[in-house]
């Protein structure tokens, strides 16, 4: 063992008994001595929002087949209960979290404000396409996942031509009581969503929709489920989750609304007080490698990287209808749309 | 006082005078501990709810905060009725079947108390998942069979709503009450019902006029365990009410606790939840102390099985109906999903696999250890606890020293704080520094011990008063110190009402939701939150797995102590 390697770990000891302030800045040593070190650690927690619990397990597994002896424990919540919990960590200066994996971008300008995230800059960085090149905040964090929020319905129940064909079809009352939503306090993607739309039809389409009798979740995933029991026919989805279930037979359809998909970043960044700093940013830099690209696109999840191509089944952004926000509109808007919601939906 | 105590008081006083009493350090150890679990928690939260968020300076606007939207005060609204409803419920549901089992000749007894068990160890979330599966309006069981049959459009039930959630919350519910009156059906001799007899009232107006006012204390009793619990539940509101659209004080305590956090308000908001829970004991204690009931002896008399004739036929068709709905259909369905590749496919032999419990045994990273921690903390609760409520109610039934029935009533009182609100209350005092437990198994371990010890002393406290302390004083008298009366004389005498009383803490200990979803971190799930998690992206299949690992271990757990025990622990009490 070098003797780098002893002090950095010397440090992560002293940063384990609370004083963060001592971790070594902008580790971005090769990755030989990071993975080492990060076996020494031997686990990691991972705080992740992104992706479906089933998905977040085999990401997990896929980092440990590649660096073995480092192991991943998988917290998967939705985005506002993951933030909650990580901010009652840093309020109880009781660090969990290595490695934080949102669904509000927003949540990572108010954690920078806390000085709550670590100076690393993994080296994959810079292999990110250039559609996402400069959302994040070099040094601190980065986009590691997107996915589109679209309209999908059950082709058991909806005949393609009879699917909604933008947002405000789903108002229509030939789907009342059968049209699935997550919720906005809860899934960051869904708040996101939820601001878009008020911006486009102001609060009266939430309003309308609650004549509507939608059943609402708590996940962003959770209309998916439902429309797979029958319980549902329509809603809104994720494009990723949607793609996936269908391919294991499941009767789902997605539909590109005509007013514009939802695009959805969500980052992720080490936290300064990571009880793991090492086995963190060797986590960190594997989010965007090319391998963990290539198990997103196994899982129909759009790669933030150019040299992986996506699944067949999505068309390629460039031919999609976007809505997008900047993350200012999101960090205003979500709070906001969460209270609006109660009080309309409660 | 009688001739006993007075004779065993007298060497105490003698001890006493002579040297400084060593029990005298054991009740300065109880009492700190006491105030450790139960005394400063609950005064932490009613602090924490008068300060300032920022400031920390005494204000009231929490309380203006808590209940100044209409939103919150409907969720507490909400509460109240449900907890009246699902108490109405259960009673319907507990009373005959435990009157039929202890009183009547009704057939299949055993089979009976084996799925009453069945109920009492599904955790109420396993359950309301069940009943989404079952009752879901498109999609459920019962709604495609009824809409097959009847061919309408539109199914008959539906479980999200305030009638599904009440029913559903009963269901799993009304094992307290059960076994409230069946303990106290199994006490009550039929002396007095043969004298009704022998003066000419038949079965109806006996059971009703006779039988029914002498075990209305425990019902009573039960009724407001039901009450709290109903009000206190957190997972099956989740699970039903969310989706439904309505909230009550758990869901929105909840709400409390996410951005910004608001946990002064969240106090304030549970204090009067507090209130409410100690006003319904005094009413309680003001209606049982009204009417005397020593006919509850616990001694001699014999207890006569009634007659149904025929009617024991509609008896056990009700009962069955009963536990049919509770458990029966619900395990059903949460087989077919446990098993399924896609539950919504239905059954079929190319649906069917196993994957779903390999996946939680050996691939996924966390499902194993939040088996392990349940076990480990219930165990652990159930240890402490039990030896905290053996150590008071040895001293109070033993009057050893002045004061003790403070220590009695300080430990029975987490009885009257909802799961809820003492984990608040837990995270209020502990989780900050100096004691910085956020996040630990210590914090959850602690807060379970705290929130079950009301039944760890009632039960430590029953068995220690049915030991006649002349079998100690003999051993004194010859010579041998307390010490060793309570090891050679008690301890074995006590052995298995303790192991009973242990398995009724350690059951729901494993089970146990809205204490732990407030002070669990990601190190210390336990299996109960990582269901809730897995619930929140509807992940019925893996779910319902997980169900069923945690009830195939319970049972295991409970069969090994019953074998131990060599009767079935909560059901039947030993007849004097």
């Amino acid at each position: 063992m070098s003797k780098s390697i002893t002090r950095r770990l010397a440090a992560s000891g002293v940063a384990a008994l609370g004083a963060a302030a001592l971790l070594p800045r902008a580790v971005r040593a090769d990755t030989a001595a990071l993975e080492a070190a990060a076996r020494q650690e031997g686990t990691l927690t991972w705080y992740v929002a992104q992706v479906d619990g089933e998905t977040a397990e085999l990401m997990g597994r896929a980092f440990t087949a590649q660096y073995p002896g480092v192991k991943v424990a998988v917290i998967r919540t939705t985005g506002q209960v993951a933030y909650e919990r990580l901010t009652q960590d840093l309020k109880n200066n009781a660090p969990q979290c290595d490695v934080f994996s949102t669904t509000d971008i927003s949540h990572m300008p108010a954690l920078m404000q806390k000085k709550a995230l670590a100076n690393y800059t993994p080296d994959n960085a810079a292999a990110l396409a250039t559609a996402f090149k400069g959302l994040g905040q070099d040094g601190y964090w980065y986009p590691n996942h997107s996915t589109l929020m679209m309209i999908i319905y059950s082709t058991k129940n909806v005949l393609p031509e009879d699917a909604p064909k933008n947002w405000p079809d789903l108002l229509d009352p030939k789907w009342k009581g059968k049209v699935a939503f997550g919720h906005p306090a809860f899934s960051g993607y869904v708040g996101v969503w939820t601001v878009q739309m008020r911006k486009l039809y102001g609060w009266s389409y939430f309003e309308k929709l609650a004549k509507n009798n939608p059943r609402i979740g708590r996940s962003g995933n959770d209309p998916i489920t439902l429309l797979n029991a029958g319980e549902c026919v329509t809603g809104l989805g994720p494009l990723a989750t949607a793609l996936l279930t269908a391919s294991k037979g499941n009767p789902m359809a997605i539909q590109y609304p005509t007013d514009g998909s939802m695009l959805c970043i969500g980052p992720s960044g080490v936290l300064a007080n990571a009880p793991h700093p090492n086995a963190g940013r060797l986590f960190m830099n594997w989010l965007l490698s090319r391998e963990c690209a290539q198990v997103m696109a196994d899982n129909f999840q759009t790669p933030v990287r150019d040299d992986v191509p996506a699944k067949a089944g999505a068309k390629p952004l460039s031919e999609v209808k976007l809505l997008r926000l900047t993350t200012e509109e999101i960090g205003k808007g979500v709070p906001e749309v969460i209270e609006q919601w109660r009080d309309t939906f409660s | 006082m009688s001739q006993a105590e007075l004779s065993h008081s007298v060497p105490v006083v003698a001890m006493r005078r002579r040297t400084f009493d060593p029990l005298m350090i054991l009740w300065v150890v109880l009492a700190a501990a006491l105030i450790f679990l139960v005394v400063n928690p609950l005064f932490r939260l009613v602090q924490l709810s008068l300060q300032d968020t920022d400031t920390g300076a005494f204000t009231l606007l929490n309380y203006v905060t808590a209940y100044s939207r209409p939103r919150y005060l409907t969720a507490t609204w909400n509460s109240l009725q449900l907890g009246f409803w699902v108490t109405v419920l259960c009673l319907l549901f507990a009373v005959p079947i435990a009157w039929a089992v202890s009183r009547t000749d009704m057939p299949c007894k055993g089979a009976i108390r084996l799925l009453v068990l069945g109920a009492f160890v599904t955790p109420p979330y396993l359950g309301s998942i069940a009943w989404i599966l079952l009752a879901g309006p498109n999609s459920g069981w019962l709604n495609r069979v009824w809409m097959a049959v009847t061919g309408a459009q539109e199914g008959l039930f539906n479980i999200y709503s305030f009638a599904g959630l009440t029913f559903n919350i009963a269901l799993y519910s009304f094992p307290y009450l059960f076994i409230f009156t069946s303990a106290a059906l199994d006490v009550v001799s039929s002396e007095m019902e043969d004298a009704a007899n022998i003066l000419g009232a038949g079965i109806m107006r006996t059971t009703l006029r006779i039988t029914l006012p002498m075990i209305l204390p425990a019902i009573l009793g039960g009724a407001i365990v039901t009450f709290l619990e109903a009000i206190a539940l957190f997972g099956t509101p989740a699970l039903i009410a969310i989706p439904a659209r309505f909230n009550v004080v758990t869901t929105q305590l909840l709400q409390f606790f996410s951005q910004p956090i608001r946990a002064e308000v969240a106090a304030a908001y549970a204090v009067p939840l507090l209130l409410i829970t100690v006003a319904l004991f005094g009413v309680q204690r003001l209606l049982v102390h009204r009417r005397g009931f020593v006919a509850l002896t616990g001694k001699g008399g014999e207890r006569r099985i009634t007659s149904l004739g025929p009617w024991r036929w509609v008896m056990l068709g009700y009962t069955m109906l009963v536990l049919s709905l509770s458990v029966l259909l619900p395990y059903v369905v949460l087989a077919q999903a446990a098993l399924s590749k896609a539950w919504g496919r239905g059954l079929s032999l190319d649906n069917l696999t196993l994957h779903n419990f390999y996946y939680l045994l050996f691939q996924h990273e966390t499902a194993a250890q939040s088996v392990v921690n349940s076990f480990t903390y219930a165990a652990a609760a159930a240890c402490i606890a039990i030896t905290l409520a053996l150590a008071i109610a040895y001293i109070v039934s033993r009057r050893l020293l002045p004061w003790a029935g403070v220590l009695s009533f300080v430990a029975m009182a987490p009885f009257v704080v909802p799961g809820i609100v003492l984990a608040i209350a837990f995270y209020a005092a502990y989780a900050p520094p100096p004691l910085a437990l956020y996040g630990t198994a210590t914090i959850l371990i602690l807060a379970f011990a705290t929130r079950f010890l009301p039944i760890g002393y009632a039960n430590a406290d029953a068995a220690i008063r049915s030991i006649n302390p002349e079998m100690e004083e003999a051993v004194r008298i010859l010579g041998g110190g307390r010490l060793l009366a309570i090891r050679r004389v008690l301890a074995p005498l006590m052995k298995r009402s303790l192991i009973g009383a242990w398995l009724l803490v350690f059951i729901p200990a494993t089970r146990e939701l809205s204490t732990a979803m407030f002070l669990y971190g990601p190190k210390t799930r336990t299996m109960s939150v990582m269901l809730m998690d897995m619930s929140e992206e509807g992940n019925f299949e893996s779910l319902a797995a997980l169900g069923f690992l945690l009830l195939a271990s319970t049972l295991i757990i409970v069969g090994l102590a019953s074998s131990l025990l060599g009767r079935d622990f909560m059901l039947r009490r030993e007849r004097g």
